[in-house]
């Protein structure tokens, strides 16, 4: 949160007073049927819709066709975009025909229905926007998309023209501080914005530009159960459109879910797969920008987090993976390997980071063999028998991760050494694991550091704007990190590879749309 | 001092209140006298057992809470006398000998040792209760217990006293305190410490810039203005120089000491700014009148209202409420309602 003057404030109070959304509606036929027979292909294909066959050609197609819908695009935009996944689709569908010859005929159909956006390519929205703009009122007009994945694309297309190229793109995340123009254009239907947008308005005039094939309604939200008499609630507004001849789209329908099968899919087996490497629970979180992570969905993971919020002393800090939500800002490691802090506590151990670390591997690569030849239960009840008060099976699973240095207790560690033949080396191993655990400590602490004054340096409204941003850390070791807001968690856990934890990953790879999941922010 | 007297002298000079703009003082806002008002209606109510629980959605958090204290505090000390109350007497005469201690004496104040009650009854001009101070070697100063207000009992559990001490000037009031209060209310404010207010501050950087270094003014009798600061009428512990009064407490709602805090203050208001400060700490002030300022942009925002809302159906006292409130202004909603603690 931003500190706003108290004349930033009276202004935002300004925008309250009056609550009215005016509503532009642009024409694009051909993009309306498009979009209703694509709705009317994914009910036929009902599950099959989502399986690895149709499931990438549904994705790529919802995506195309809400990415039109939620961003002023140029004629010449559309037709490229159009045309691009029309011949994709075409050499994709062709196995299809004798597969599934009916699903793939109603998939031919829903491809021509795409070839006609294509051969009538126009910009509705992007017109009605330079008209609004030019108009003779002109007023200085800020641009609300609601998926911050098409930010910079739209502003990229907005400064090939003149009268637009003063427009400031944003984010709803971005209108938590004061009052950002005259008017504030959402593109797109209501149902895609947080209510905020409009019953907090941070500017005079609020209006919405969509479709005119789409059903619009929007009301204010009952809030509070017993507001006070008195309470100065603005009157009741609603917003509302049919659509054409009453049956227009369902906005919801038009935004592109996520799919965690894929996503766990597309971040599975990345890394070269190891000897050492255990699988472990995950948790998929997709990120802003296409982004995706898997991490460790134990209860001892944990993972940095920037909070935006909070003053600059605590603004980095460390919370468990359980806790990361929407909204949540992660900090994340872009390039060699998802953990940041073994290589910086690896330069700390200097001479002794081989010896440290081949020691540190050796125990733990003993304590798995024995676990995949004699189970899980075998092996805590031989730890308990031997001496270990907190061999369970989630402590074992724990104990044998590589990211884990050494057991809380010395006793369990004594009880691992002993069970795995290196009973008389207990001490030595014990005091050689205190050493790498100090240098990550050391570790954690300097990069902590480090990120503060960075966060200090950064542009936390871009951050908000775009929903991630890379920052290069002083300390060579640590390498490149990303900060990246988090648009969703799994909500369920797989086993994947320990190698392919903590590495961020684009979603969709193999030539697709490079940043296809798509997911409204609020 | 006398409560009914009191009470609308503050509240009406409040209402001259101005702010200053690049350089120029402007009227305070219908919304930022809201927030003021509301502060001081609730904390003119006693608790009796029964708490109020208000939940306010505004289109920004900005100043809403700070304002909100500033009532509190203001209206919380002008219902004090400027003697000693009960519960302070009471606490003192609880507190072990030798614990850390400032006197206010005259404009001075000095640190010492408590050394405990004393009742003297044969002498004529010394007779009644006394409480014992040691300032420094050798020197016991014998303070009347209607004055135990000037005692104030430190949170260390030891000092060292100098051989002598004349002490520290206690500071001079604020430009805009003086403005406000009438020279009791200022006394009340300087010399006693109260926690009349705990603030937790899900943004506390920017609190601290609106308390410390937004400006505002209050025009005098000759058209000239006086200008200071929030802070001043607040009385904000961590923003003040060490063993001076304070009325009201900051927190972050990200610091993980705030459980320990509860358990030592128990102010007459908790006010929670922002939806994250009202999730993590609400249950840990149920003693006390609650404050939620909600931000419709704020990101907890929803599971703050959900949550208020629960309270609303689960605790709440049937009954009509007994408080006049401000009417809020256009764009703030607000609830109201009552529990036992």
């Amino acid at each position: 949160m931003k500190f706003l003057s108290v004349s930033e404030t009276d202004a935002v109070y300004g925008c309250s007073q009056s609550l009215r959304i005016a509503m532009h509606l642009a024409q694009y036929p051909e993009l309306g049927k498009f979009s209703k027979a694509l709705y009317r292909f994914a009910g036929s294909l009902g599950d099959m819709a989502t399986d690895s066959y149709w499931g990438p050609a549904m994705r790529r197609l919802k995506l195309l066709q809400f990415d039109l819908c939620a961003a002023p695009f140029s004629a010449k935009y559309i037709e490229d975009r159009c045309s691009s996944t029309v011949a994709w689709l075409q050499e994709y569908l062709q196995p299809s025909s004798s597969m599934y010859p009916r699903a793939a005929e109603d998939g031919l159909s829903v491809c021509e229905l795409l070839e006609d956006v294509c051969g009538n390519p126009r910009a509705p929205l992007l017109e009605k926007l330079r008209e609004l703009v030019g108009a003779p009122e002109g007023i200085k007009i800020a641009i609300l998309i609601g998926e911050p994945r098409l930010i910079p694309p739209t502003q990229d297309q907005l400064r090939l023209h003149k009268e637009l190229s003063d427009c400031e793109v944003i984010a709803p995340a971005n209108l938590r501080e004061g009052v950002i123009g005259e008017m504030l254009l959402a593109i797109g239907p209501p149902q895609w914005f947080p209510e905020y947008v409009f019953m907090a308005p941070r500017a005079p005039k609020v209006a919405i530009l969509a479709y005119d094939w789409m059903r619009i309604w929007w009301k204010p939200a009952e809030l509070f159960m017993a507001p006070f008499a008195g309470s100065g609630i603005v009157e009741e507004v609603i917003l509302q459109h049919k659509g054409e001849e009453d049956e227009g789209i369902d906005p919801e329908a038009l935004v592109p879910a996520i799919d965690f099968k894929q996503v766990f899919a597309a971040g599975v087996g990345r890394a070269p797969a190891r000897d050492e490497d255990e699988a472990v629970e995950a948790r998929a979180y997709v990120l802003d920008q296409g982004w995706a992570v898997l991490l460790e969905a134990g209860e001892t993971s944990s993972a940095l987090v920037v909070d935006l919020d909070e003053n600059l002393s605590d603004r980095v800090r460390r919370i468990r993976a359980s806790e990361i939500e929407r909204g949540t800002y992660i900090l994340l490691r872009t390039s060699g390997g998802g953990d940041y802090i073994v290589p910086v506590a690896n330069r700390i151990l200097a001479d002794f980071e081989s010896t440290a670390r081949q020691h540190q591997r050796d125990w733990k690569v003993r304590l798995r063999t024995l676990f995949r030849k004699h189970g899980p239960a075998h092996v805590t009840e031989n730890l308990r028998r031997l001496g270990s008060v907190r061999a369970n099976d989630t402590n074992l699973h724990n104990w044998m991760s590589e990211r884990n240095i050494r057991t809380q207790d010395p006793e369990d560690f004594t009880a691992i050494m002993r069970l795995i033949g290196l009973g008389e080396q207990a001490e030595e191993y014990w005091r050689i694991m205190g050493l790498i655990d100090k240098a990550h400590k050391m570790a954690g602490f300097r990069i902590r550091r480090l990120l503060l004054e960075e966060v200090d340096r950064m542009d936390l409204q871009g951050l908000e704007r775009i929903g991630m941003m890379t920052i290069e850390l002083p300390d060579k070791d640590a390498g490149s990190l990303g900060i990246f807001r988090v648009l969703s968690v799994s909500p369920t856990v797989e086993l994947v590879p320990a190698s392919d934890i903590g590495e961020p990953f684009p979603i969709e790879q193999n030539g697709q749309d490079a940043s296809s999941q798509s997911l409204l922010w609020d | 001092m006398k409560v009914a007297a009191q009470e609308p002298s503050f509240r009406s000079i409040l209402g001259k209140l101005g702010y200053v703009q690049d350089s120029t003082v402007a009227p305070l806002p219908a919304w930022a006298r809201f927030y003021l008002d509301l502060g001081a209606s609730i904390a003119a109510e006693p608790a009796t057992g029964a708490y109020f629980v208000v939940a306010i959605s505004a289109p920004t958090r900005s100043f809403a809470a700070s304002l909100i204290a500033c009532g509190v505090v203001l209206a919380s000390a002008s219902r004090q006398s400027d003697g000693a109350t009960v519960e302070h007497i009471e606490k003192l005469l609880s507190v072990e000998p030798g614990k850390p201690v400032i006197l206010r004496s005259g404009r001075r104040q000095l640190k010492g040792h408590y050394l405990g009650a004393k009742d003297i009854v044969g002498s004529q001009t010394m007779r009644g209760t006394w409480l014992v101070i040691r300032t420094d070697e050798g020197t016991e100063r014998y303070v009347p217990l209607e004055n135990a207000a000037k005692i104030e009992v430190l949170d260390e559990d030891s000092i060292r006293l100098p051989r002598s001490q004349r002490g520290h000037l206690i500071e001079p009031p604020g430009p805009l305190l003086a403005a406000v209060a009438d020279e009791v209310l200022v006394a009340t404010l300087l010399t006693r410490s109260e926690t009349d207010c705990v603030l937790v501050d899900s943004a506390a950087a920017v609190a601290k810039v609106e308390l410390t270094a937004a400006e505002f003014a209050i025009r005098g009798a000759a058209g000239d203005y006086t200008i200071g600061t929030l802070q001043e009428l607040l009385r904000a512990r961590p923003y003040l120089k060490r063993g001076t009064a304070y009325r009201a407490h900051v927190l972050s709602a990200g610091s993980r000491y705030i459980p320990a805090f509860a358990s030592r203050l128990e102010p007459l208001a908790a006010l929670f700014d922002g939806g994250l400060a009202y999730v993590k700490w609400a249950e840990f002030w149920k003693r006390t009148h609650r404050i939620l300022v909600l931000d419709r942009t704020d990101r907890r925002f929803e599971d703050a209202v959900r949550l208020v809302n629960q309270e609303y159906v689960e605790r709440r006292i049937d009954r009509n409420l007994d408080c006049p409130l401000p009417d809020p202004p256009r764009g703030v909603e607000l609830m109201v309602f009552e529990v036992y603690e």
